[in-house]
């Protein structure tokens, strides 16, 4: 429908004169992004404004007891099972609180507060795990759109310049379908560049949102406990 | 009076006093600024609850409550001006000119005029509260944030974020008499209410320095360590200081800590948990409860003194970012 538009509807000088402002602008927003991507040159792939961190240490949201190298909870079905349905970010936080508690209380006294610790390092490890996963995740889409950045400079490039935009002489029917040809792809490299790009804070919000779950789930855990 | 109504009597005011004991707390109003939500969420500092959520400017970051109590004087960043607001009705007042992107104020002890640092001019504005006017502007370093006022209203101290320094001011000729270098991204500077004791946390040095106002020299640099926790992680933002000038606390920013500090010695006494990425703080008027405001966990923790532990978390808006609390 674009191309069907475009061609049937604008003068070339239209057309020029929209290219030359798309190629400005999307120059200034290359450009932009760049310099803001450059300007963390200890982690280049990582797009977001929070430092990035591949793991939540436990100490940052426990005072309990350490939980360093603190595999048993691998072979507690009940522990295991309950940790993946409080990481979940669909589980409402009385809810997660709920079940730590009815957990708690199903534990004999002498053994409460290691099986509660168990609980908390089997949250910790999976909510770490699937951090990972996501992190990757947003450095793969950003060095996507690195690369979509680089070919977009480079259509920009080959297009006319602001000065250059009135024609001289008339042109062929064979040339304005060329040229709109070039500038419908510039475009929708363009279009599809910036709405990937504002796809970027909300998914490096993701992490943070992660951390948010797993410190509130340790509190919950932690205020169970008799240590 | 019969012997009958003398021991009712007795045992009444006995009851009395049994319950005043009882209560954990004065009741005081503490407000917390959300930065994302662009709300103000009210708390009752003795039930420990939200009671209203108030709908103000964009961005709202530092605020402080007027002399009289009756205001709320937020800096709403985003819209480069000061909000004021009813602390009782929650009713919207006026505005008062700032610079762009006002991010922390302070009033002079006698509760007028305003300072405010405004974030992107590298300026401190001096407003008139009741006149609503700029009465002047004092050049200072590069991206102002923290402002600390003596407890005699005569030196006013800024710190700049990129210039690394703690600007003093008068407040009589406004003129800036000497700047100190501190760690890297100074935030918060406070002076304790004796006036022998000036304390400026550094975000990324990851330190508070402590000086003596009279002569500007340093007194002590604090350092902080948790286990487990790494060390870029400890980015000192909030201080307070309880009103004998002994005690200090210490926002420690993503290491979810407060520290607490013996200001004789000023060395950490205790680390307390709180909710994450911790900013600024406030103490009751008591000086019986310090509030946190935990930006990535939309929620302040509550901690009590005396006993030195956390006792509650309230949810809040997105991104709580300021507090003040009431002094009544």
């Amino acid at each position: 429908m674009l191309k069907t538009t475009l061609n049937s509807r604008r003068t070339y000088g239209r057309l020029l004169a929209s290219v030359a402002m798309v190629a400005v602008s999307t120059s200034f927003a290359v450009a932009a992004f760049s310099k803001a991507h450059a300007a963390d040159a200890a982690t280049p792939d990582w797009p977001c404004v929070w430092r990035k961190t591949l793991q939540l240490d436990a100490a940052t949201i426990w005072d309990g007891p350490s939980v360093e190298g603190l595999k048993t909870w691998q072979g507690n079905d009940d522990i295991r099972k309950l940790s993946q349905f409080l990481i979940s970010r669909r589980v409402k936080l009385e809810d997660v609180e709920a079940a730590v508690k009815k957990f708690a209380e199903a534990q004999p006294a002498d053994v409460r507060d290691q099986k509660l610790t168990d609980l908390f390092a089997a949250v910790l490890s999976r909510s770490n795990d699937d951090r990972k996963l996501i992190i990757s995740g947003i450095e793969r889409f950003h060095k996507r759109q690195l690369a979509r950045a680089k070919e977009i400079e480079k259509q920009g490039i080959v297009l006319p310049k602001a000065g250059e935009m009135l024609p001289t002489e008339p042109i062929s029917a064979t040339e304005i379908d060329k040229l709109s040809d070039e500038e419908e792809r510039y475009k929708w490299d363009v279009r599809v560049f910036q709405e990937r790009q504002q796809n970027i804070p909300v998914a490096c919000e993701i992490p943070q949102l992660m951390d948010e779950r797993t410190g509130a789930v340790a509190r919950a855990i932690r205020a169970e406990m008799k240590s | 009076m019969s012997r009958y109504q003398f021991s009712f009597a007795t045992l009444s005011v006995a009851a009395l006093m049994a319950v005043a004991g009882a209560a954990p707390a004065h009741a005081y109003t503490a407000y917390v600024t959300n930065e994302k939500d662009n709300s103000i969420t009210v708390i009752d500092t003795e039930k420990l609850e939200v009671i209203k959520t108030i709908k103000v400017g964009q961005r709202p970051r530092g605020i402080v409550i007027s002399k009289d109590g009756k205001w709320l004087i937020v800096c709403t960043s985003d819209d480069n001006i000061i909000q004021v607001y009813d602390s009782k009705t929650y009713e919207f007042v006026k505005t008062l000119p700032s610079g762009p992107d006002p991010e922390l104020l302070i009033l002079h002890p006698t509760g007028n005029p305003l300072y405010v640092a405004n974030e992107d001019d590298n300026l401190v504005t001096v407003v008139d509260i009741n006149e609503g006017t700029i009465i002047s502007d004092v050049p200072v370093g590069v991206e102002p944030e923290g402002m600390g006022i003596s407890p005699d209203g005569k030196v006013l101290v800024n710190t700049s974020e990129t210039t690394n320094m703690a600007h003093f001011i008068d407040t009589e000729t406004l003129k800036t008499f000497d700047n100190i270098l501190v760690d890297s991204r100074p935030r918060v500077a406070i002076f304790n209410d004796q006036g022998t004791q000036l304390w400026v946390s550094s975000e990324i040095g990851g330190t508070v320095t402590v000086m003596n106002p009279a002569d500007r020299k340093i007194i002590g640099k604090i350092s902080f360590e948790i286990q487990g926790v790494a060390k870029e992680a400890i980015q000192p933002v909030g201080v307070r200081i309880t009103k004998d000038g002994k005690k200090a606390f210490v926002a420690l920013g993503p290491a979810n800590r407060i520290a607490i500090i013996d200001t004789a010695t000023l060395k950490v006494e205790k680390y307390i948990l709180v909710g994450q990425r911790v900013w600024q703080i406030y103490l009751t008027p008591d000086d019986k409860q310090l509030y946190t405001t935990n930006g990535a966990s939309n929620d302040v923790t509550v901690i009590d003194v005396e006993s030195q532990k956390a006792i509650k978390s309230i949810k809040t808006g997105r991104y709580p970012w300021g507090v003040v609390i009431s002094k009544e």
